[in-house]
């Protein structure tokens, strides 16, 4: 079909499913996920391929509204009121996920050292998307989704240092030898690769705040606001740093150093549904569904400990920065959705280990279409649970 | 250079063209334009050609659909009431006299310009199909650039709804003219015989097509729309509503613009409560102008410029004096307001989207083998030539008539 005849059932097909499936209490994401898998090529075959060749681009202008309003969680009073939890929550659920799964893998499946460690690394990362759709949908408010909020965009960050300490560590132990210093370096690389972005974004973010004097409409506002989050994205593109992060770092510098930033952010907010809507059901139809059929037992327990981990190390670190306790209770199952950040890490580790790797991207491939349908719902609920859900 | 780096910078730099432009009094458009111009491949080649070509191209085809949808919502029948007649008369007169008038200066005057002389060719199988071509193409005028300064500048008046109802009737005007000129110029080059039937179903049967297709959309938005509650909602079912109109038009072969005006017109006619459906567009109209715009001067190419020369400048000449004596033989006809009739066909300047897609039916025309390039070439010249010139006098008219909410500051 053709293209843009393509999107427009994309969007108009997407409205009718998520009311369809609000009657049944369906999250607005997993009613897009299921119609994407529906219309895909693997089932009615109504969007074309060529149309998932740009899904790339449409993803990353996603991630980056999504990454850029994350950033604005990390306010200066929002930090010294929950930075603590953020940061002990975060790292501690991400090494959680990390370290269950890879020591599951590795005990109870008997399965070769650098398979689980791969395995793990790929465990700690969450979908920022999903969350923040599953929050604005369900009009959450109040600690509990700020933290949430939070630890989701910093999450990111570690699953890139978890990840490069694992690819150095898997590579030294299938190549043995020389591995001390792969790790050193893997370390420095993804420092750098986290010191990258944050330069980009703080850059952006100074030429940002100099020029927004001159805007006077609210037209002016939008203008401005996406064609730099689109600058910024499109120059950690090109100099291969994580679009996430620098997007996040744009947003946080902009909320830090801009006392009206709120603007910003706002405006993004009123016209950016139909693209979330696109990418939703985009992400739906590029699953490979049919790999369903081989979940086997290594799936099985990458799902299930990862789940436990996140909700084991999201507790830990409650309780260590004493956050309240919906937030010790409930936490770690908010972060159950995987989905894009996943797939690109298992696809690294495809490139780099092409004899087990091809495995190890399969499995991902499918829990993350469990993740993806089933995630939103474990959301909702935890949000539900902490009583930050006004009547619905 | 990646996709979302080249819309960035096409959206921040074209912004910052914009403000410069209003800095100095002139419309944004002509400040997005311009960047797009130094940002094309023949300059400073920052955005690549093969992104301008490719996944770019989607952006124009939306744009253009979603400005014929806020066309055909800003003709309310409220409105029109009174001005129907003379916007009829006027984009019968203003049309057909751009086109007398490029005819004739080409026929007249091009061989003086440009050396075509192919063996075994006359005169009438070479400048006079190129004149019946170009004049044709002449007539459209460009809906978008019209708009652009509309809103720019707040205008609303008689003089604005006539300006924007000719601007829309002459499209299909120039649908059927070039459908007829091609025929005839077909005939002239080839020697064939003229089929009355051949000559009038394609053009009839596009406009026909366009206008059911928009009917259709139309109401299907109108019987959808209590089903999009929230703003959010609303502007993904409109933005769908518009692409599917695009798309299928494109699909059946008939043209985008029309229908997507007759959308917007049925909507606007049609429906009670139907501010919502276009003031979500409002929201993010600006930054589709300046991606738009600047994206549209981004296709300048000095190799065209040159090919074309003089001829261009004769296309541009011809065409600025028949709109302009067209629309004021029609506003006087049909007792227009003063404003109207003074001013008129200074706002009607504009060309782009409608004449390069016609002009390109001649090119995929293999009778036109010896003068196809030389018509397209022209052509795109005087486009380009003419997105710099026109803006700036479409506001002079707005500002002029008294219609514009916009002080200058």
């Amino acid at each position: 079909m053709e293209t843009i005849l393509s999107f427009a059932a994309i969007l108009l097909l997407g409205l009718l499913a998520a009311r369809l499936l609000r009657r049944v209490k369906f999250p607005a994401v997993t009613a897009y996920l299921l119609l994407g898998i529906l219309i895909g090529p693997e089932v009615l075959g109504l969007v074309a391929r060529p149309i998932l060749g740009v899904t790339g681009s449409i993803s990353n202008i996603v991630l980056s509204f999504v990454a850029f309003g994350l950033g604005q969680n990390f306010s200066r009073e929002n930090f010294s009121r929950i930075g603590k939890s953020v940061l002990w929550i975060s790292l501690l659920e991400a090494s959680g996920a990390w370290l269950l799964v890879t020591f599951s893998c590795l005990y109870l499946l008997r399965q070769p050292l650098p398979v689980c460690l791969l395995f793990g690394a790929i465990a700690s990362a969450t979908a920022p998307a999903a969350t923040v759709m599953v929050v604005r949908e369900s009009g959450a408010k109040g600690n509990f989704t700020d933290t949430l909020l939070g630890v989701v965009a910093l999450d990111d960050a570690w699953c890139l240092i978890i990840f490069a300490i694992s690819l150095a560590l898997a590579k030294g132990l299938v190549h043995s030898g020389g591995e001390s210093f792969h790790l050193s370096a893997a370390f420095v690389r993804s420092l750098l690769e986290i010191g990258g972005a944050l330069g980009l974004g703080t850059l952006m973010a100074l030429i940002f705040t100099y020029f927004s004097r001159h805007l006077r409409s609210p037209g002016d506002l939008l203008i401005y606001t996406l064609g730099f989050i689109l600058l910024n994205t499109g120059l950690a593109i090109y100099f291969h740093l994580s679009v996430l992060l620098a997007s996040i770092f744009l947003g946080v510098v902009l909320v830090n150093i801009n006392k009206t930033s709120f603007r910003f952010f706002d405006t993004l907010r009123t016209v950016d549904s139909p693209l979330y809507l696109a990418f939703f059901v985009l992400a739906g139809a590029s699953l490979e569904v049919h790999v369903l059929g081989k979940l086997g037992l290594l799936s099985l327990s990458y799902f299930i400990f990862r789940i436990l981990g996140k909700v084991g190390g999201a507790s830990l670190g409650g309780w260590i920065s004493r956050a309240a306790s919906p937030i010790k209770k409930y936490l770690g199952f908010a972060l159950v959705p995987q989905a894009g950040v996943a797939l690109g890490v298992a696809l690294i580790a495809k490139a780099e280990f092409p004899s087990m790797g091809g495995m190890i991207f399969t499995t991902i491939v499918a829990t993350t279409v469990l993740y993806e349908i089933v995630g939103p719902f474990f959301t909702r609920w935890a949000l539900r649970k902490a009583g930050e859900i006004g009547t619905e | 250079m990646n996709l979302i780096l080249a819309i960035g910078i096409l959206i921040i730099t074209g912004f910052g063209g914009g403000l410069l432009a209003r800095k100095i009094k002139f419309p944004r458009i002509s400040g997005y334009i311009i960047i797009g111009i130094l940002l094309s491949p023949s300059l400073l080649n920052i955005i690549p050609s093969q992104l301008i070509r490719g996944e770019l191209s989607v952006v124009t085809d939306i744009t253009l659909g979603i400005i014929a949808y806020l066309i055909g919502g800003s003709l309310s029948l409220k409105r029109l009431k009174r001005l129907g007649r003379s916007i009829l008369t006027i984009t019968s007169f203003e049309s057909l006299s751009a086109w007398l008038f490029v005819g004739l200066l080409i026929a007249f005057l091009g061989h003086l310009f440009v050396p075509l002389n192919p063996p075994h060719a006359s005169y009438s199988q070479t400048y006079l199909p190129m004149a019946i071509i170009i004049g044709a193409v002449s007539c459209a005028t460009a809906p978008a650039a019209t708009l652009a300064i509309v809103h720019e500048y707040r205008a609303s008046g008689p003089f604005t709804t006539t300006l924007l109802g000719v601007v829309a009737l002459d499209d299909a005007v120039a649908i059927l003219g070039t459908s007829v000129a091609i025929s005839l110029a077909r005939m002239l080059v080839g020697g064939g015989s003229l089929s009355l039937y051949k000559m009038l179903l394609p053009p009839l049967w596009e406009i026909a097509g366009s206008l059911a297709l928009g009917v259709g959309v139309g109401f299907a938005i109108i019987h959808m729309s209590p089903l999009a509650k929230t703003r959010k909602t609303l502007l993904a079912l409109v933005f769908g509503m518009i692409m599917l109109c695009v798309g299928l038009s494109r699909t059946l072969g008939v043209s985008p613009l029309l229908a997507n005006m007759t959308m917007g017109f049925i909507i606007v006619n049609r429906m009670e409560q139907n501010q919502q459906l276009f003031g979500v567009i409002d929201d993010i109209e600006d930054v589709i102008f300046a991606m738009f715009f600047t994206l549209a001067g981004t296709h300048f190419d000095l190799r065209v410029m040159a090919a074309a020369g003089v001829l261009s400048l004769l296309i541009i000449l011809g065409r600025f004096s028949g709109k302009f004596v067209g629309a004021r033989i029609g506003s006087s006809l049909s007792h227009a307001p003063e404003s109207v009739r003074k001013y008129l066909g200074f706002g009607l300047f504009p060309k782009a989207g409608v004449t390069v897609g016609l002009i390109l039916l001649v090119q995929r025309d293999p009778a036109f083998s010896t003068i196809g390039n030389l018509i397209i070439s022209a052509v795109l010249a005087s486009v380009i030539i003419n997105e710099l010139i026109a803006p700036p006098l479409t506001k002079y008219a707005i500002f002029k008539a008294g219609e514009a909410k916009v002080p200058l500051k």
